[in-house]
């Protein structure tokens, strides 16, 4: 056996005292092979992006200390390195791009300066450096590479803003290249096309990548290898074929099984008249551009569809599709600029007073951050009556309410009485849907309901919500950005881009055999999607 | 005990900044027990130097009025005002803040203007001419204290307004039918208090400054002993007599140091990002 | 180029809507102060004299409705008119411009020695936080930001001129001087050093703060990770990267701030018997003399105003992100 690029033994991070457990990560040991991408996996809090820092030597040195172990590369223990020797390393031999495109660059300087930067402090020679920078650029597929490098971060998007990182890490052609979450904060073809270039990059170079991921989709899409990593230690190690396929730990079984696949069966639904009937929805937002000019932006344009009773109904696309607008504007939280809302057959694109608190009393919504979604200051108790209060159900009521859904959302009678962040995060949710619930309404709407929520806990929430539609008869509005989770959940689909309808359909249709250009390209950039399709499908389609 | 609560009184800051109040406080309100003689009243002869007359411990003015006496009852004035002048200042800056942050648009376009307007103005000559044209009085310089200083926390909360109105919380609050002004109240204000609270105590500090240095010029109450008016009647003899502003100097200074201690744990302890980071 | 332009002309106008605002202010002033507004121009000067207090009336049209007066008074100052002072028997504006240079000789020299040490002393604790440099740093800002100004300038006499007779306690020229040249400027250099720093060290502790805090702010942020990851040195990571995003919101802040040292002047030029307007606005404070105090304001403010205006036109040309589109 050849040695290892990298080599990680028996590494184990402290945590600033008072926290949970004692490590951040105990006694992980893995190896990074010349040519090859090692992912390691993990859900939050797992320790995998701060094995990644360890690497780096960026931990953040008051929080964090390296306790035990050790880390080889090119026949040294980097732990044991000097600022000054690490720093050289840095960059030059192993390069680092991260999760958050928009803040990773330095706001006031231009791109072209800061991958010039890594020259620079590597010292290759200021003469040599304009032309690589601009290599460097066309490297990574920059548009217009010449005009670019002049820009700052402001005017890039994010995923050229990733781009760029990729330029920076690449620059002095290092060894390996740690790569933590880097695609988690873009859009789905955007991700495609980053995974894409760190693969083809990689093969072109023989580095060796070790990717920091979340996601078994970009797993099965870009790794050699893979190791898992469950509340600071390894749990599982191995060839991506055995490790997707044949799991051999029961916590890596259990993870694989709860992500979100393409269903094939199709769902059904027997929806009568329909309770909602969006027509011509349109919502336009003015932003003032220097003197008087206006800028209209259509955020939503023309948008119509209905839900039933009983139905769920998925809106789906990338940022700046409208889809969130959308389930704003129908709770009225956003005003409408145009077309109607009938909802029991009652147009309330304008309704004010006590026509809009009697239909905010049969629509409600579930908001996607379990952290800001509730008052830090309120008992849970609380949270959930304030809706039945508020319309006008006597306290006794309001109560009894509550007591019934927090067991139905599976929390304690207890939890009523503490405050929210004594929960996890998927506690957080269910409480959320309880609070939506205690109004009892007809429509609910989930805006991004599960994508804050680690992949176990998002299969658990989609569980209750399907639940919920089917014991209470809801008509449901699924908002995501995410395909695989509206597979899962939705029976029918809208798939939105820029402000308009580009496609809808039965779910099992629309994403079976997209008909549309954009959507097959959305299709076709969810990661795993080889994965998707293998033999496994049926048996995990019906959970 | 909760636990801000505790983060606040376990802070060798905190206990500093708090035992200096509490001596201030004391002060102010046994000085007449203290001195049951008023502090205008000669005592002794003029210009009687410190630590020479146990009596008279700080010494006398060139008038032979007691200077410990004059601080004890100068601690009413700043107290007062101190106190008095920020409790106007962030009821109408919180007022202003809540108003502008929660409905946006024009009306938050229109008040932030105006405490934009009043944070420019040069806030110690607008004060000073206040009082000037108002006539010199404790009310007059409260009202003007008052004036210059609510723009800072009508800024502070409208930005907390305007950040928790698109909270998740808010929103969901409005869904569920909430009145606004209900929202106001039990949603929104509650969460934004931590941060005036903090403020506030800064704000008597610089109170205390302001009404100081406007005394100093003259212009203080003249029913009403103050340390800046001890220092102003000092300035003239500061050759002959140097207690005379010394001692009510030491004094400002140590007081509006505990209260930015004390401010500043307060914020440390009800705003307890720095730890949380840590936590990640 | 453009935009630069418009962006000029828009904070013009700008200014000049809170001059506006400003004169509106002390036209309010004067009509809130209780008894007759004549005897608020005249001071207690006019006080006594019933037909020169009939002639004021008459003057500035007090028997007419308010909104005229109010157009007589805006007109009047926007034509350069800032009233009389019948005590000092000269009109307002030749007393303050005659002390002008004094005061902004004073307040200039304070702003800058404030904010180079201010800086310098919040960027060295803000990279050494939590070390002995960020300890000795917060307890001296500390210290200055609680004491009263005018009490430091009285202690620093008394250390400085009295016992140690280094430097002058008084004045800006040395009594009976008839120096001129480089002689003349070094004397008033000497006699600038006591007030520039008393009125100095409360502001050099207002921007220690402010830059501690941005520097703390600045280095946990990720592009200050990039640049770590990407091998930089020490020097360049914290003058490209933590630095120059920490000092950009301290150009603004410092703008805003330096208003508030006009105010401060005051008391130090009474404390120093500097001849400036805060020694005038001292002065007419001692005679209620209303209309040089009216004037006072009206002249610091349009101070303050062009001061934040040319900051706001300092930050647009530092800072790549404003005035363009994203």
């Amino acid at each position: 056996m050849t040695t290892p690029l990298l080599s990680i033994e028996d590494l184990t991070v402290a945590l600033p005292g008072g926290g949970d457990r004692r490590d951040a990560i105990s006694n992980v040991t893995l190896r990074l092979n010349r040519g090859e991408v090692l992912c390691i996996v993990g859900e939050s809090g797992s320790g995998k992006s701060i094995t990644a820092s360890a690497v780096m030597g960026l931990l953040p040195g008051d929080q964090l200390k390296v306790t035990g172990g050790r880390i080889l590369f090119d026949g040294r223990n980097l732990l044991d390195l000097d600022e000054s020797a690490m720093r050289r390393i840095r960059g030059d031999r192993i390069a680092m791009i991260f999760q958050e495109p928009m803040t990773s660059l330095n706001p006031v300087m231009t791109v072209g300066r800061q991958i010039e930067e890594v020259l620079e402090t590597h010292d290759v020679p200021a003469a040599e450096r304009p032309a690589k920078v601009l290599e460097l650029a066309r490297a990574v597929d920059l548009p217009d590479p010449e005009e670019i490098v002049k820009r700052y971060p402001f005017g890039l998007s994010g995923g050229q803003r990733q781009r760029v990182m990729i330029a920076m890490a690449l620059a002095l052609e290092p060894d390996i290249l740690i790569a933590d979450e880097p695609t988690t904060a873009l859009d789905v073809t955007t991700q495609a096309q980053i995974l894409d270039l760190i693969r083809n990059l990689q093969r072109v170079r023989g580095m060796g990548v070790l990717f920091i991921t979340h996601d078994f989709g970009v797993v099965a899409d870009i790794a050699d290898r893979v190791a898992v990593m469950q509340q600071g230690k390894l749990v599982e190690e191995g060839p991506i074929d055995q490790v997707l396929v044949h799991p051999s730990d029961p916590y890596t079984r259990k993870l694989i099984a709860a992500v979100p696949r393409f269903r094939t069966q199709r769902p059904e639904t027997v929806p009568e008249g329909p309770l909602l009937r969006v027509r011509g929805l349109t919502k336009i937002y003015r932003s003032r551009q220097g003197f008087g000019t206006m800028r209209e932006t259509r955020a939503v344009d023309s948008v119509s569809f209905e839900i039933a009773r009983g139905e769920t109904l998925g809106l789906v696309g990338e940022s700046g599709s409208g889809k969130s607008t959308i389930g704003q504007c129908l709770l009225r939280l956003a005003s409408i600029d145009g077309g109607e809302v009938l909802f029991d057959g009652k147009d309330i694109a304008t309704i004010q007073g006590r026509d809009l608190l009697a239909y905010r009393g049969r629509a409600q919504m579930v908001f996607q951050d379990p952290f800001a979604s509730l008052n830090p200051r309120h008992r849970v108790g609380r949270s959930i009556m304030a809706g039945p209060l508020a319309h006008g159900v006597p306290r006794a009521e309001a109560e009894r309410r509550m007591t019934a859904l927090l067991e139905r959302v599976d929390l304690d009678a207890g939890a009523a009485r503490r405050f929210p962040h004594e929960f996890s995060g998927g506690q957080r949710q269910r409480i959320g849907i309880a609070r939506a619930l205690a109004v009892q309404p007809d429509l609910l709407i989930a805006d991004e309901a599960v994508s804050a929520l680690d992949v176990s806990v998002q299969a658990q929430v989609l569980d209750l919500l399907r639940e919920i539609r089917r014991e209470l008869d809801l008509a449901m509005l699924f908002i995501t950005h995410d395909l695989r989770v509206a597979s899962q959940i939705c029976d029918r689909v809208v798939v939105l881009h820029q402000g308009k309808i580009v496609e809808q359909g039965v779910v099992t249709d629309v994403f079976g055999h997209p008909e549309q250009p954009y959507t097959q390209s959305l299709v076709a950039a969810v990661p795993g999607r080889s994965w998707h399709g293998d033999q496994r499908e049926s048996e995990t389609s019906n959970i | 005990m909760n636990p801000s609560l505790r983060r606040f009184l376990t802070d060798p800051k905190a206990i500093i900044g708090l035992t200096i109040l509490i001596v201030t406080v004391a002060a102010a309100l046994l000085a007449p027990v203290l001195f049951p003689r008023d502090p205008w009243q000669m005592v002794s002869r003029p210009f009687l130097p410190p630590f020479q007359d146990a009596r008279y411990w700080l010494g006398t003015d060139m008038l032979g009025r007691d200077i410990l006496a004059g601080i004890a009852y100068g601690a009413q004035m700043s107290l007062i005002v101190g106190i008095v002048s920020t409790a106007a200042a962030l009821i109408l800056g919180i007022l202003v803040g809540a108003f502008a942050g929660y409905n946006g648009g024009w009306i938050d376009d229109a008040l932030m203007r105006g405490t934009e307007f009043f944070q420019t103005i040069p806030t110690f000559v607008f004060a000073l001419l206040m009082v000037a044209i108002l006539a010199p009085s404790i009310t007059s310089i409260i009202i003007a204290i008052c004036v210059v200083s609510w723009p800072p926390v009508a800024r502070l909360v409208r930005s907390e307004f305007a950040t928790l109105r698109s909270r998740e919380f808010v929103k969901a609050a409005r869904v569920l039918g909430e009145s606004n002004s209900r929202i106001i109240f039990t949603q929104i204000l509650p969460n934004t208090l931590s941060p005036v609270i903090a403020m506030s105590s800064l704000m008597v500090a610089s109170a205390i400054l302001t009404e100081a240095a406007i005394s100093f010029l003259g212009l203080g109450d003249p029913n009403r002993m103050s340390w800046g008016y001890m220092i102003g009647a000092a300035r003239t003899v500061i050759r002959q007599a140097w207690w005379m502003s010394f001692f009510p100097g030491l004094v400002i200074l140590l007081v509006v140091l505990a209260l930015n201690l004390v401010g500043e744990t307060l914020n440390d302890a009800l705003n307890p990002r720095l730890s949380r980071k840590g936590r990640q | 180029m453009m935009r630069m332009v418009l962006a000029v002309v828009l904070r013009l106008l700008k200014a000049a809507a809170v001059v506006l605002a400003i004169v509106l202010l002390n036209f309010v002033l004067i009509r809130l102060a209780p008894g007759d507004p004549a005897s608020v121009i005249a001071g207690q000067a006019g006080a006594a004299d019933e037909q020169f207090m009939a002639q004021l009336r008459e003057q500035f049209g007090l028997d007419q409705p308010l909104y005229i007066q109010a157009y007589t008074y805006v007109s009047g100052i926007l034509h350069g008119d800032l009233g009389y002072s019948y005590r000092q028997a000269m009109p307002v504006s030749d007393l303050i411009l005659e002390r002008l240079p004094a005061t902004l000789l004073l307040t200039g020299t304070a702003f800058v020695l404030a904010l180079v040490a201010g800086v310098a002393m919040g960027t060295a604790a803000g990279l050494n936080a939590g070390k002995a440099t960020d300890f000795f740093v917060s307890v001296l800002s500390l210290i200055f930001y609680a004491t009263p100004l005018f009490w430091i300038g009285l202690m620093a006499i008394l250390l400085f001129s009295v016992t140690l007779d280094w430097l002058p306690a008084y004045g800006m020229i040395s009594t009976g001087s008839r120096a001129t040249g480089w002689a003349l400027a070094a004397d008033i250099a000497w006699h600038l050093v006591l007030p520039a720093v008393t009125l100095g060290l409360f502001y050099m502790a207002v921007y220690a703060r402010m830059t501690r805090a941005s520097i703390l702010e600045v280095r946990d942020m990720d592009f200050v990770r990039t640049a770590r990851a990407k091998g930089l040195r020490r020097g360049p990571l914290i003058r490209r990267h933590i630095l120059r995003n920490a000092l950009l919101p301290i150009v603004t802040l410092a703008g805003i701030q330096a208003g508030q040292l006009v105010g401060g002047a005051i008391l130090t030029e009474t404390v120093f018997a500097w001849p400036g307007i805060g020694r005038l606005a001292f002065d007419a404070l001692v005679q209620r003399d209303y209309q040089v105090l009216l004037g006072v304001f009206l002249i610091t403010s349009v101070m303050v105003v062009v001061f934040n205006m040319i900051t706001d036109l300092v930050y647009r040309l530092v800072d790549p992100r404003i005035g363009a589109t994203a």
